[in-house]
């Protein structure tokens, strides 16, 4: 009598302990370390294939992120998010392809990401629409860029992330192998797409060791 | 050797043996299962959409109509999806809202913000700057996809569906994988 309380003691804590962990596994708004990711879906614009992508692109670019200028996040009066943005300085490494020619090695340009982070009093919520994270500062990046539709002077990443390939290792080096377990390395929160690892890998092989 | 008298199904030993590997079993195939984004409104046959003055100001109202109730009529499990509107933004599900058109916010049509959880309330925001480059039957097929995230259906790319991720199902409503996604997360 006394084992078979035992054992069905250890059943039921099993039980709750496996419910548990299924109900925080939830894959779209997690919370570790005071940290919480929010994306968004998105109808994205899409491009065939890496020709089409490279092809279209008005700016490529190497760049590092220098500084954040502006965080923009546009709330309603019940406190939702409507829309959000981060508007990045990105000093220019070398220049691969631009219709502007003020554009140059040394140069700066401003491109709003698709992502924002905001401290609350939880402590850091981060914003991503599609999966987009936002670039690491210092750290270079391979950027297919075109313009705003209505301000000139900002650029967008095309196809909201996949305009931004790493460069810095390990994560050039992951991109050949590129699977849903390292996509969160790779400045990409989300499964990656047989279109986004093949634009990734023929992005670097073009114009990776440049 | 005196065998045991109880019969094989009364072992409280078995039993508390697999119990935790039948409710670990069940878990797994929640949690790994079709393609959602985790969450589900309340009350899927009551549905409250709510409009900001954005989308009648721009022009959109029809489009986002169109969204708001392409899923009316898909079943669920002892229920079907109906939503219909609200001029109440605090008791509404689902929030609309369109960007201005000289306010550009990517390289995407429309997005969907949602609270997660069980009664999930969610905000589509219309990207005007590139909605307008889109003709109708597109703008329809975008809101009703944005209504499908707004239900708790993620990105579908490999069969055809309205919630592929890119690129367009040219179908305003819900195709039979859309319809089957709402069948598994409605269980009533």
């Amino acid at each position: 009598m006394k084992r078979r309380n035992i054992f069905l003691a250890i059943s039921l804590i099993t039980i709750i302990a496996i419910s548990s962990i299924g109900l925080l596994n939830n894959k779209d708004e997690k919370a570790h370390d005071r940290v919480k990711y929010i994306n968004s879906s998105a109808k994205i614009i899409s491009y065939s294939d890496f020709n089409n992508f490279d092809t279209t692109a008005e700016l490529i670019i190497k760049g590092a992120k220098d500084r954040v200028i502006e965080t923009i996040l546009d709330k309603d009066s019940m406190g939702d998010v409507i829309s959000y943005g981060t508007k990045s300085a990105i000093k220019v490494n070398k220049v691969f392809k631009t219709n502007n020619e003020n554009i140059t090695e040394g140069s700066e340009v401003v491109i709003q990401e698709n992502g924002a982070t905001e401290k609350t009093e939880d402590g850091i919520a981060i914003y991503g629409v599609e999966g987009y994270q936002m670039m690491n500062e210092n750290e270079e990046y391979l950027l297919f860029l075109d313009k705003s539709l209505t301000d000139p002077n900002i650029y967008f990443v095309k196809g909201v992330y996949y305009g931004k390939v790493p460069l810095e290792e390990p994560n050039k080096s992951k991109i050949q192998n590129i699977n849903e377990a390292n996509s969160f390395d790779l400045q990409y929160k989300g499964e990656p797409t047989d279109k986004l690892k093949q634009i990734f890998k023929d992005a670097l092989n073009k114009y990776g060791d440049k | 050797m005196q065998l045991s008298k109880k019969p094989f199904y009364k072992s409280w030993k078995l039993l508390s043996l697999l119990l935790p590997l039948l409710s670990t079993t069940l878990l797994i195939s929640q949690v790994d299962a079709y393609h959602l984004n985790g969450s589900r409104v309340d009350r899927p046959n009551q549905i409250k959409y709510w409009f900001d003055s954005s989308i009648s100001q721009i022009g959109y109202t029809s489009a986002a109509t169109h969204g708001s109730t392409a899923w009316n009529g898909v079943p669920g499990v002892n229920l079907k999806i109906n939503a219909t509107a609200t001029t109440s933004a605090s008791s509404a599900d689902v929030k609309w809202y369109a960007a201005s058109a000289n306010n550009d916010l990517g390289q995407f049509y429309a997005h969907c913000e949602w609270s997660g959880g069980l009664a999930s309330r969610s905000v589509i925001s219309i990207n005007t700057a590139r909605f307008k480059n889109i003709d109708t039957d597109q703008q329809k097929e975008t809101t009703a996809h944005e209504m499908g995230h707004a239900l708790g259906l993620d990105h579908e790319d490999d069969v055809p569906a309205i919630m592929v991720s890119s690129g367009w199902e040219n179908s305003v409503y819900p195709v039979q994988d859309d319809k089957d996604g709402i069948y598994h997360i409605y269980i009533d």
